[in-house]
C-alpha cells in the first residue's frame, strides 16, 4: 500500500473510528483500524464486534493493499500534522509508515487477515426492514432521547433506544428509558416502514448521531433482526440489536394531566441550574411549589444549605408541590427550543409528570420523588 | 396511548386503607399497614415500599392474602404484589421491572448450572446430632431471615461432614419460600474459574455485576481461595457490596476463619462478622441415625445390629459412613441375601480394619501416660499437677472421641470421677484445640501414636 490524501478528511474520519474502537483492550486487535487502499480510495474500518464502521476517503492510490495499526496512534500522528497531505505506505513487516512535511512514522502493525472487518449483515438475515429518513430528522431524534438511555448495564433492556413503529401512519418512533424518566419522540419516514420493535445499543446510536453532523439527505437503516445497519454519505455503521424486552413505555406515558404549568424554557432552566447548587449530590432533588401564576423551586439539603427561587408561570389549578430530580428535568430543558415555552403536565405528587414544547410529537415523561 | 394506572395508585391506596383499616386490629393495621408505602404500579403488580426485609416478610407472610383481596375489590381485577425494601431512593419508578431482562436471562441460565444449588441437600434429610446442632440451627434461622441474622454464616468442620449439606439446604429452604430469590452456590474453584472465564472474556463487569445482584451468596470450601490474589480482591468486593445490602453471605471451609492461610486478613476478618459455626464429626449415635436414615431413604433393610456395626467402625465421616453402607448394600442385592452382621464385618474389613475396635481405655490411658511421661496410676488418681491435669483431660477427651464411649465410662475408669467432670474435660479440649494450634497438634500426635488419629 502507498498513497497519499488530504490531512482534513482522514483527520475525520480517523476522529470517528476513535469512538468506535475497543479501549478496553481485551482483545488487543480490536484497539486498530483496518485500513484498505483500492482503487481511488482508502477505506477505513474500526469495529469492537458490537459496533462496526466503515468509511470511505478519497486518495490517490500509488499501490493498492491492507494494513492494520493503532486506532489511536494514528488519530494523534494525523492531528498533530501541520501538512495538508499525508502519505501512507505499508511496511514489510506488517507495519505502516505515516510521513507528512519533514516527520515520518513506523507504526507497528498487526495482520490485517486476523482483523474482524465489517460483519457480514446479509447472512442469515431473514426479515429485512429498510427505511430511511431525512438526517436532520433522526438527529433530532437521537440527540431528545439518548440522554434517558439507562447507563445501568445490568438492565441491557433499557441500555438502549427503541425504535417502535408510530400508531398511525407511517412514522418511526423513538423511546429511551431509566426507569426513572422516559423520552418518546415520534417523526416521519421517507421511505419503507417498521414492524416489530428493536432496541438499539447506546454506543452503536452515540457513534451514529456523530456520523450525521454536517451531512445531507436521507439516512438509510437496515433492519436484519440481529442487526441495524445505517448508511449515511461514505458512512456506514453496523450495529448489534439489544436483545431483551423493552418496557412498556405505551402504559407509563400519562394521557392526562389535568395541571399544566407553562413557564418560559430559559428561566425555568437558569432557576433549576442554580437552585441545585444546594440539592444533594446523589439525588438531585428539587422541590416545585406551585401557586397560580407562580412557581418556586427551591433545594434544602441540610448538610450544605438551602435555596430557592420564584418564576412566573401560567397556571391556574390547585396549588401542588412535587419533587423531581433536577437533573432529569434539566436533561429535557436542555434538548427543548430556546426561546420558547414549555409545559410542565402534572397530576398529583406521585404521579408521572409530562414535559413538552410546542412539539407535540416529542415528549418527556418523568417521575417524581419524594421530598 | 393508555393512561397509566400510575396516576391512580394513591387514590386505590387510600381507598383500600379504609378497608383494611375495619378489617383488622388498630395494633396490626398501624404496625404492619399503615407503614406500606405504594410505589409503582405495571399492569397488575403493585410494589410497595417497606423499611426493611424483615418487615417484607412478615406482611407477605401475614397479610399478602388481605391485602391482594382488598386491594383487588378496589381495582376491580387481582394484583400481584411485591414488597421491597429500599429506603434510600427517594425517586419515584415509572415501571417495575419484570424479572430480568430476556438477553441477560439467556446468558444467565447458560452460565448458572455452575452456580446451581445441589439437590438433595435439604434440611429435611440432614441428621441432627450434638456435633452439628449449632451449625444447623443457625442454618435454619438463617433460611428464615436470610441477610439479618447473622450473616456471613461461616461454617467449618473436615471433610464430609456436612457443611455442603447444611450450606445447600439453606439455599433451598429460602428459595421454596421465595422463588425468586436469587442464590448461587458456587464452590471456591467454581468462583474462580467463573471470575477468569469473565475476565479472558472481558465480561468481568457483568459477572460482578451478576453476583452483585444475588440476595444469597453460598462459597463453598473457602480455603481454596488460598494464595489467589485476584479472587480474593474480587470476593472482598463482592462481599462488601452484598453485606451492605444486607444480601445473606454462606461461606464453608475446612478451617475456622483465623486459621485459613493464605488468604487476605480482611477477608478472614470479615468471614469472622458473622457466625462461625463448627461442625465435628458425628459421634457413634449420629452416625447410626444418618446410617438409619440414609437405609430408609433409599429402601435399604438395615439390621439395627449391622447399623450399630458401621457405626462404631466407620467414624471418619459421613461420606465413608454412607459409602460402607452403600457397599453392603450392593453386596446384598447382587447376592440376592440380606444384609447381615457376617456379612457387613467382612465387608468392612476391606474399607476400615478392625483395629479400631479394640480401641480400649486402656490403649488411651497407655498412650496419654507415655505421651506425657506419666504413670498410669497418676492418671486415675486425685493429684491435681498441670501437667496430670492436662494428661488426664487429653485421656477423657480421646475416649470420648475416639472410642466414643459414653460419659459415666470414661469418669468410671478414670478413678471413678463424676460425668460432668469427663464432660466438663472434654469441652475444655475441644476449645482449647480450637484456639490453640500447638494444643490441637498435640492433642493429634496422642492420638496418631494411639492408632486413632
Amino acid at each position: 500500500m502507498n498513497i497519499q490524501l488530504d490531512r482534513e478528511i482522514l483527520l475525520t474520519v480517523l476522529g470517528r473510528s476513535q469512538g468506535v474502537v475497543d479501549k478496553r483492550q481485551p482483545m488487543a486487535i480490536l484497539t486498530n483500524v483496518l485500513l484498505t487502499a483500492v482503487t481511488g480510495e482508502l477505506k477505513i474500518i474500526a469495529t469492537d464486534l458490537e459496533v462496526s464502521l466503515e468509511q470511505a476517503c478519497p486518495a490517490k492510490v500509488k499501490d493498492a493493499g491492507q494494513v492494520a495499526v493503532s486506532a489511536r496512534k494514528l488519530f494523534e500522528i494525523v492531528r498533530e500534522s501541520s501538512s495538508d497531505k499525508i502519505t501512507l505506505k505499508a511496511l514489510d513487516n506488517k507495519g505502516l509508515e505515516v510521513s507528512y512535511g519533514r516527520s515520518d512514522f513506523k507504526l507497528l502493525g498487526i495482520d490485517p487477515a486476523d482483523h474482524p472487518g465489517m460483519p457480514d449483515s446479509t447472512a442469515g438475515a431473514k426479515n429485512t426492514e429498510i427505511i430511511s429518513l431525512p438526517v436532520a430528522e433522526l438527529s433530532e431524534m437521537i440527540r431528545k432521547t439518548v440522554f434517558a438511555v439507562s447507563t445501568d448495564d445490568t438492565r441491557s433492556n433499557l441500555a438502549g433506544v427503541y425504535l417502535d413503529k408510530t400508531d398511525k401512519g407511517n412514522g418511526v418512533r423513538m423511546v429511551a428509558t431509566d426507569g426513572h424518566r422516559l423520552a418518546v419522540i415520534e417523526r416521519k419516514l421517507s421511505s419503507g416502514a417498521i414492524g416489530g420493535g428493536v432496541i438499539l445499543p447506546r454506543k452503536g446510536v452515540s457513534e451514529l448521531a456523530k456520523l450525521l453532523v454536517d451531512q445531507d439527505g436521507d439516512v438509510t437503516i437496515t433492519l436484519t433482526g440481529s442487526e441495524a445497519i445505517a448508511t449515511v454519505g461514505d458512512c456506514t455503521i453496523s450495529m448489534r440489536l439489544v436483545e431483551g424486552t423493552f418496557p412498556d413505555y405505551k402504559q407509563v406515558v400519562p394521557k392526562d394531566s389535568p395541571k399544566v404549568v407553562t413557564a418560559e424554557r430559559d428561566e425555568l432552566l437558569q432557576s433549576l441550574r442554580r437552585v441545585s447548587i444546594l440539592s444533594s449530590e446523589r439525588a438531585r432533588g428539587v422541590k416545585f411549589t406551585i401557586k397560580s401564576g407562580l412557581v418556586t423551586v427551591s433545594a434544602n439539603n441540610p448538610d450544605i444549605g438551602e435555596a430557592s427561587e420564584e418564576l412566573v408561570a401560567d397556571y391556574s389549578g390547585d396549588d401542588l408541590e412535587i419533587g423531581f430530580n433536577a437533573r432529569y428535568v434539566i436533561d429535557v430543558l436542555g434538548v427543548l427550543p430556546e426561546h420558547a415555552r414549555v409545559e410542565l403536565c402534572l397530576n398529583d405528587q406521585m404521579s408521572p409528570g409530562v414535559v413538552r414544547g410546542d412539539d407535540r410529537d416529542y415528549r418527556y415523561v418523568v417521575m417524581p420523588m419524594r421530598i | 396511548m393508555e393512561t397509566g394506572p400510575a396516576e391512580n395508585l394513591e387514590t386505590l391506596w387510600n381507598q383500600a386503607l379504609n378497608l383494611l383499616q375495619a378489617q383488622l386490629s388498630k395494633q396490626d393495621f398501624d404496625t404492619w399497614i399503615q407503614p406500606l408505602e405504594p410505589l409503582a404500579t405495571s399492569g397488575k403488580t403493585l410494589e410497595f415500599r417497606v423499611p426493611n426485609h424483615m418487615f417484607a416478610t412478615w406482611v407477605a407472610d401475614h397479610f399478602l392474602d388481605k391485602l391482594t383481596h382488598t386491594i383487588g375489590d378496589v381495582a376491580g381485577f387481582s394484583p400481584e404484589l411485591r414488597f421491597i425494601c429500599d429506603p434510600a431512593d427517594p425517586q419515584g419508578k415509572l415501571f417495575i421491572e419484570t424479572a430480568e431482562p430476556a438477553a441477560t436471562k439467556r446468558k444467565v441460565s447458560s452460565s448458572r448450572s455452575p452456580g446451581r444449588l445441589i439437590d438433595g441437600y435439604e434440611f429435611e434429610n440432614f441428621v441432627v446430632g450434638p456435633n452439628n446442632q449449632f451449625a444447623r440451627a443457625a442454618a435454619m434461622a438463617i433460611a428464615k431471615q436470610p441477610g439479618t441474622l447473622y450473616n456471613p454464616l461461616f461454617m467449618y468442620g473436615g471433610v464430609g461432614l456436612g457443611k455442603t449439606h447444611l450450606a445447600n439446604a439453606v439455599g433451598h429452604a429460602i428459595v421454596e419460600h421465595d422463588p425468586a430469590a436469587r442464590v448461587m452456590f458456587a464452590s471456591s474453584d467454581g468462583f474462580t474459574n467463573q471470575l477468569v472465564e469473565a475476565i479472558s472474556k472481558n465480561k468481568a463487569q457483568e459477572f460482578k455485576n451478576r453476583v452483585r445482584r444475588l440476595d444469597v451468596l453460598i462459597v463453598d470450601d473457602v480455603q481454596f481461595l488460598s494464595g489467589r490474589e485476584r479472587t480474593q480482591e474480587e470476593f472482598f468486593h463482592i462481599f462488601n457490596v452484598l453485606y451492605e445490602q444486607g444480601r445473606q453471605i454462606i461461606l464453608t471451609s475446612d478451617k475456622a476463619p483465623v486459621e485459613l492461610d493464605g488468604i487476605e486478613q480482611r477477608l478472614c476478618n470479615r468471614f469472622g462478622w458473622g457466625l462461625v459455626a463448627d461442625i465435628q464429626a458425628p459421634d457413634t449415635e449420629t452416625r447410626r441415625a444418618i446410617l438409619e436414615r440414609k437405609a430408609a431413604d433409599e429402601g435399604i433393610a438395615l439390621p439395627a445390629r449391622v447399623a450399630e456395626l458401621i457405626a462404631t467402625r466407620i467414624d471418619s465421616n459421613i461420606r465413608d459412613l454412607e459409602g460402607a453402607l452403600t457397599r453392603i448394600s450392593a453386596f446384598a442385592s447382587i447376592n440376592h441375601t440380606e444384609i447381615n452382621v457376617e456379612m457387613a464385618e467382612k465387608l468392612l474389613l476391606a474399607v476400615a480394619p478392625d483395629a479400631k475396635s479394640e480401641l480400649g481405655f486402656d490403649d488411651i490411658e497407655q498412650g496419654v501416660t507415655q505421651h506425657f511421661g506419666l504413670k498410669p496410676e497418676e492418671l486415675k488418681a486425685r493429684r491435681r499437677t498441670k501437667k496430670v491435669a492436662e494428661a488426664r483431660q487429653v485421656a477423657m477427651f480421646l475416649m470420648r472421641r475416639h472410642m466414643g464411649a459414653s460419659f459415666p465410662a470414661i469418669g468410671q475408669f478414670m478413678g471413678g470421677r463424676d460425668h460432668s467432670t469427663v464432660v466438663h474435660a472434654y469441652q475444655a479440649v475441644e476449645k482449647r484445640c480450637r484456639a490453640d494450634q500447638r494444643y490441637k497438634h498435640m492433642v493429634d500426635t496422642v492420638a496418631k501414636a494411639i492408632g486413632c488419629g
